[in-house]
């Protein structure tokens, strides 16, 4: 039920109505003594009285509006705002889980980006976050013949197995891409367990083993050549730049 | 997730360090060795890193390499260490070697070139272990070395040009892809010096041997091809232009499009040995 609160008698009646309902014990708080319910109907019967002796006195016809009005408006400066929204205290509820995670996660950031954790092995690390370009070299090998092939080199730390070529044809030729780095690399295919030299590659030097390792460079701002590339050589190793799809080398 | 980066970073945090790791795996494969630790304590004091210990640790005691010879291993790593020049060039090649099942006393020597290599290679960058890009033009510079250029050509290349680190990475190669063409190596020098005051080489320039190698079968001796393409390049032709007959006129130039020193800038920030004329970089046509 609504009141005018600019009413007088409004104001009167609400407060006696108050009276009524507290005396038949249906406005009581839950919980609420007698003693407490006591103050509660005195100070009820002195706001009746108070509006009972209260000059009678013409309200605006706009004072309503008015007060909804500027309450409307916010007549406050942006920055005012904000110190409120700032300062306004709250009540906040913590998990306890939730906050050591969170203080976790950050911590663990703050070491991730100060330290680099799960730098890759054996890769100039200065380098690579310094350049972040990285490069798709796709490798491919043809014979008919092989049952395993796959591609080992500085790249994966000579791993044999890491790197496999697969022959989605089944005709013999086979294909992979391996993600690097700028920099410059050596190779060898590993076929069948049989290390075999891409003679298709631009760049050779020997092992030092009495083999000769394929060297593939990628340099930092190779985007364009290897688009050159791409029309002059019919290399069997081909690279693009990560998510493009460019075609060359 | 949360949960689970804080799992992670505890056990950074509060776990074993990475070379303690590396002292405890040497002496799960290698408990009979004393000496061994005295190898590893001795790399880790020169700033081995222990990611590249830990990995060749393994590799050798999969491939049952004896501790001397992996202390030997870890000998070499030390040593390059202490000689300014970065370790991971000299573990690739002991895990290169250790792949190719390659006999450890061949590994050691291969190891003993690369370490004169590299040492040649870093009078002539001057580049320590600690830079990127630096460290980058050294392993190229080494590689050129290994592909046959001599390190006096390499040398003074780049005390004439004063070149950037991206262009020391590229030049190199094109120094050592000439060698491959037959170019002796002051005729080469000579080509890729005009070829990197002509703004060339700020990246990988594959037209520069592809021009050279489709000039080679019109007759021209390499003497010859080298005079020409220097005089072209230092007139202000593209590459594609120094070796046609008329040589054209500096003018064709703009019609000359796609092909030609890169324009895309990507200087690498660390510079080496100076800094380079003003105008001749940025890889504009010339």
């Amino acid at each position: 039920m609504g009141y005018d609160w600019t009413d007088q008698d409004a104001v009167i009646e609400a407060v006696e109505g108050g009276l009524r309902e507290t005396g038949r014990g249906k406005a009581g708080v839950e919980g609420m003594d007698s003693a407490e319910e006591e103050r509660r109907l005195g100070d009820l019967r002195r706001i009746a009285d108070l509006a009972r002796k209260a000059p009678d006195r013409e309200v605006p016809s706009n004072f309503t509006a008015g007060v909804m009005e500027r309450i409307g408006r916010g007549d406050r400066s942006w920055r005012a705002a904000f110190w409120v929204f700032l300062s306004r205290p709250r009540h906040i509820r913590v998990n306890l889980l939730h906050l050591l995670s969170g203080t976790g996660a950050l911590a663990f950031l703050i070491l991730f980006l100060v330290t680099g954790v799960d730098r890759p092995i054996l890769k100039n690390t200065a380098s690579l976050q310094e350049t972040k370009k990285e490069y798709v070299v796709r490798f491919s090998y043809f014979d008919p013949e092989a049952r395993h092939v796959y591609v080992s080199g500085s790249f994966n730390n000579w791993r044999k197995d890491q790197s496999p070529l697969v022959d989605p044809s089944g005709r013999g030729l086979w294909i992979g891409a391996v993600v690097m780095k700028p920099g410059s690399y050596e190779y060898m295919f590993v076929v069948d367990g049989r290390w075999v030299t891409d003679e298709y590659a631009l760049r050779h030097k020997e092992d030092g083993f009495g083999r000769k390792n394929a060297v593939l460079t990628l340099g930092i701002d190779d985007e364009k050549a290897i688009k050159k590339s791409s029309l002059l050589h019919g290399s069997g190793l081909l690279a693009s730049l990560r998510g493009k799809s460019v075609w060359g080398r | 997730m949360a949960l689970v980066f804080l799992l992670l970073f505890a056990g950074k945090a509060f776990g074993e360090d990475d070379w303690s790791r590396v002292y405890r795996e040497n002496q799960a494969a290698y408990p009979k060795d004393a000496d061994l630790k005295e190898a590893l304590t001795q790399a880790e004091g020169a700033g081995t890193p222990a990611e590249e210990v830990s990995i060749i640790l393994a590799r050798s005691a999969s491939a049952s390499v004896s501790a001397q010879d992996f202390g030997a291993f870890i000998g070499h790593l030390t040593t390059a260490r202490r000689a300014g020049l970065p370790s991971n060039p000299f573990a690739e090649k002991i895990l290169e070697g250790l792949a190719k099942n390659v006999p450890p006393h061949l590994i050691l020597s291969a190891l003993d070139s690369q370490l004169e290599v590299y040492g040649e290679a870093k009078a002539i960058v001057g580049a320590t272990s600690g830079g990127g890009l630096g460290e980058e033009a050294l392993d190229s510079v080494a590689l050129a070395i290994q592909r046959g250029v001599s390190p006096k050509a390499l040398r003074e290349l780049y005390h004439d040009v004063s070149p950037g680190a991206e262009v020391i990475f590229h030049s190199a190669q094109a120094m050592a892809d000439l060698k491959d063409l037959g170019f002796s190596d002051y005729q080469g020098r000579r080509m890729v010096e005009a070829a990197v005051n002509a703004g060339y080489f700020t990246h990988e320039e594959p037209l520069f041997t592809a021009v050279i190698s489709k000039a080679q079968k019109s007759g021209l001796s390499n003497h010859d091809l080298a005079d020409k393409l220097e005089a072209g390049l230092r007139q202000g032709y593209p590459l594609s232009k120094v070796f046609q007959p008329s040589n054209g006129s500096p003018s064709l130039r703009k019609r000359n499009t796609g092909i030609g020193p890169g324009t895309s800038g990507g200087m690498p920030s660390g510079r080496i040995g100076g800094t380079a004329s003003p105008g001749r970089r940025g890889g504009g046509r010339r």
